[in-house]
């Protein structure tokens, strides 16, 4: 599978720190980490990541307004959602807002991997 | 005798339990469960020594169960948290009390929800791909394949979309429509792949040429519309040009250069979606008939 360079945004120093332990074992390249949406458009806007991992609650911007923002930027954008809120309407809002996977914490290598697999096979498909 | 008492009932209930300072988030009570769980001890900071953050966590309630004068609201905050720490799930109730010493402190008393979060979340997982899975065959069933344009289903959907927008606003309305010049010629001498590796081209120049409003469709074999909503005649002209320009500038790989034709007709008065394609179509063919490679308007 291609490497691919990846921008995490969550304001937990934690959850960073176990995704990117992840990603890194699944054969991927954390690029940039953002603790809140605002720099996560900055930094994806900048650095031009092939995959963003989100989280919803976040200072400054959250993740669904940040998802909103980085769609507008390119429309192709891989974006998943990994969250602790699972209501129906903030599931909604997110996949309205474009993103391209949805997990809810806690995360495990496989679960990632698998919507890492997902996502891929969506992009090839044009999305 | 009542505090051992206490003290035993309280580390054999299978609920965590702890009680803060609120002035200084002091830890002044915790329960052998909780410390199981969480960790913590008394005298440490509740934010530092149980949930790992060095100020007080965004969750904290302490706000929510004050008044304005930072006096206890007679009300209990019952919510669900997420141990980023441990990946348990649990949920709080926690209210705040006066002691007899006057000093304020908050109880919490937590139950660990994490099997009953696992299937919960299993759901809204399963829920999310399906919504997922959903605009993709929506996005599928508006796309043609070959050239990833629209297909005739969106176009049509947009048409009837914007001539009702126009009814009631009266804004100006455009469409284009392309014709690709000797395009059987392209088919016939270099065979049908060479043909997809043009149509291919083309939808991406028209997609790269128009602006985020327009929309670019496949209308059928080597013909494409763009519907340009808020565009006069005059300006639609201008992008038809382009389009033409783009177009005869480009090489194509075995096919080498291609040209198109470009009829564009703006909304009349009374005009239906069939009236407007009627007239692009006329003009389309104007523009095959006076020597193709240009743009007719009517």
């Amino acid at each position: 599978m291609k490497q691919l360079k990846i921008l995490i945004a969550d304001d937990s120093i934690i959850t960073t720190k176990k995704l990117t332990l992840i990603f890194q074992e699944l054969g991927h390249n954390v690029i940039c980490t953002a603790k809140n949406g605002k720099e996560a458009v900055e930094m994806f806007r900048q650095n031009k990541p092939d995959f963003v991992s989100m989280d919803i609650t976040m200072p400054e911007l959250d993740g669904i307004v940040a998802t909103k923002e980085i769609i507008s930027i390119n429309d192709d954008a891989m974006i998943l959602i990994i969250t602790s809120h699972g209501q129906e309407q903030m599931v909604i809002e997110a996949i309205e807002a474009g993103a391209m996977g949805y997990v809810l914490k806690p995360f495990s290598k496989e679960k990632i991997e698998e919507q890492i697999n997902i996502i891929l096979g969506h992009a090839e498909n044009g999305k | 005798m009542e505090n051992k008492l206490n003290n035993e009932l309280f580390d054999q209930v299978p609920f965590g339990i702890y009680v803060v300072n609120i002035k200084n988030y002091e830890i002044i009570f915790i329960n052998k469960q909780f410390i199981e769980w969480n960790g913590g001890s008394i005298g440490n900071t509740c934010y530092k020594s149980i949930y790992n953050y060095d100020k007080p966590c965004s969750f904290c309630k302490i706000k929510q169960l004050s008044d304005i004068n930072d006096s206890p609201l007679d009300i209990v905050c019952s919510f669900e948290n997420f141990n980023e720490s441990n990946d348990m799930w649990f949920q709080f109730q926690e209210k705040l009390l006066t002691l007899d010493d006057n000093e304020i402190v908050k109880y919490s008393i937590v139950v660990n929800i994490s099997h009953l979060k696992e299937t919960q979340n299993r759901l809204a997982e399963a829920h999310a791909k399906m919504a997922i899975l959903n605009r993709e065959l929506r996005r599928l069933s508006i796309t043609d394949q070959l050239t990833q344009v629209f297909n005739r289903v969106k176009l049509d959907e947009t048409f009837d979309f914007e001539i009702q927008k126009n009814l009631r606003y009266n804004r100006p309305l455009s469409i284009l429509m392309i014709d690709i010049d000797f395009f059987k010629k392209v088919n016939d001498e270099h065979g049908h792949q060479t043909g997809d590796v043009v149509l291919r081209t083309i939808a991406a120049i028209l997609k790269k040429c128009s602006r985020n409003t327009d929309t670019i469709g496949r209308w059928g074999g080597e013909e494409f519309i763009i519907i340009c909503p808020e565009t006069d005649m005059n300006g639609c002209v201008q992008l038809s040009e382009n389009i033409r320009n783009t177009i005869k500038a480009t090489p194509f790989e075995k096919a080498g250069h291609k040209t198109v034709s470009i009829g564009v007709t703006e909304f009349k008065k009374n005009d239906t979606a069939a009236s407007m394609i009627a007239r692009a179509d006329e003009a389309l063919y104007n523009a095959k008939n006076n020597g193709r490679d240009r743009v007719e308007k009517k």
